[in-house]
């Protein structure tokens, strides 16, 4: 009886520490955009805005685009020298302090794609509860001579990593 | 027996706890961007050639010509281009001319123009090339789909004995609005 008693938890905590596991190893690709997680639990929410630049004159003005929720921005850009910004701010929702254990980072894009990061988020940023912080994403298109544009489509994926303090 | 099963449900509730500390404690925040660009920049050099047996060599948009004047005549040579893109181009050309066996000196016997068109002549300007790199004042304007090009004119002075000389140019195209 004690046996059968003793699997049974054993089996209970294995199928437990089987779906934390599972978790934990996809909460980097989660949404983060979720509400306040009372008692405990990193809680961040995003907002975002974009503003363009218009390089070279007589055409259409650039467009920028982002989603919160998604955690995406697209800048669609005519002429050398546009440019597309997007400010992410970020709020932390959790009971207790974070703080970032990395320093935000980004890929690069290939030419003629040129992405500059304001670093406002860099290793040891903390953010108090119910305060923010923001960093800013702008993709513009350089401006050439002879060369010609490698590729008509860019991406970039800037992350960085919060925990409690 | 009993105390190795508390060991091994001490493991199983310590793994328990870590995944979920892990979990709640940290997160990475992970923003995707893209950039779209709409327009094309492209400039193709179509044709370059000379005549009086003088060859041109050309090497992306940088070119050479050597000329001898041994036949004591002018030469003339031609670099075509279009716009291929849907993007204006501006278009200048950096040319330098002298005597082959001294870039510092001037080709004496000769003079060499350099003259741009582009939109059928409806935009055309011209520099007469020194022995140090010069440009037009005024460059081009190659608009989408439009052609365009440069006559070189290698001048032979007939009062003075043939010299080799030699050009080295480069076009330059730059992007403008539009």
């Amino acid at each position: 009886m004690n046996n059968k008693k003793t699997i049974i938890i054993m089996t209970m905590c294995i199928a437990v520490a089987m779906m934390t596991i599972v978790y934990a190893a996809l909460s980097s690709s989660l949404k983060v955009n979720v509400s306040a997680t009372p008692g405990g639990g990193i809680c961040v929410s995003y907002t975002c805005s974009c503003s363009t630049t218009t390089g070279l004159t007589g055409a259409a003005a650039p467009s920028a685009t982002c989603n919160a929720t998604a955690n995406t921005m697209t800048a669609t850009l005519h002429q050398p020298g546009d440019s597309g910004t997007c400010t992410f701010t970020v709020k932390n929702c959790s009971n207790f302090r974070i703080t970032s254990s990395a320093a935000l980072s980004c890929t690069s894009m290939s030419s003629p794609f040129i992405a500059t990061i304001d670093q406002t988020i860099n290793k040891s940023t903390i953010v108090a509860k119910n305060g923010t912080t923001t960093f800013k994403i702008k993709i513009a298109y350089d401006t050439l001579t002879t060369s010609q544009p490698s590729s008509t489509s860019g991406t970039i994926t800037c992350s960085v990593p919060w925990k409690q303090v | 027996m009993k105390g190795k099963k508390l060991i091994i449900l001490f493991l199983v509730f310590a793994a328990c706890s870590l995944g979920i500390g892990y979990a709640a404690l940290s997160t990475t925040l992970k923003i995707n961007g893209t950039g779209n660009i709409d327009t094309t920049w492209k400039i193709d050099i179509t044709n370059y050639y000379c005549n009086q047996d003088t060859t041109i060599t050309m090497s992306g948009t940088t070119f050479n010509v050597a000329v001898d004047f041994s036949n004591k005549s002018d030469t003339l040579c031609t670099v075509a281009f279009k716009n291929s893109g849907t993007l204006k181009a501006k278009v200048n050309i950096d040319a330098a001319f002298y005597k082959s066996s001294s870039t510092s000196t001037d080709c004496p016997n000769a003079t060499v123009w350099i003259y741009g068109w582009a939109n059928n002549s409806s935009n055309s300007t011209s520099v007469t090339i020194a022995k140090t790199k010069t440009q037009w004042s005024s460059p081009l304007t190659l608009n989408p789909n439009e052609t365009g090009g440069i006559y070189i004119n290698f001048r032979y002075d007939s009062q003075v004995d043939p010299t080799s000389c030699k050009l080295d140019a480069s076009l330059i195209f730059n992007q403008l609005g539009g």
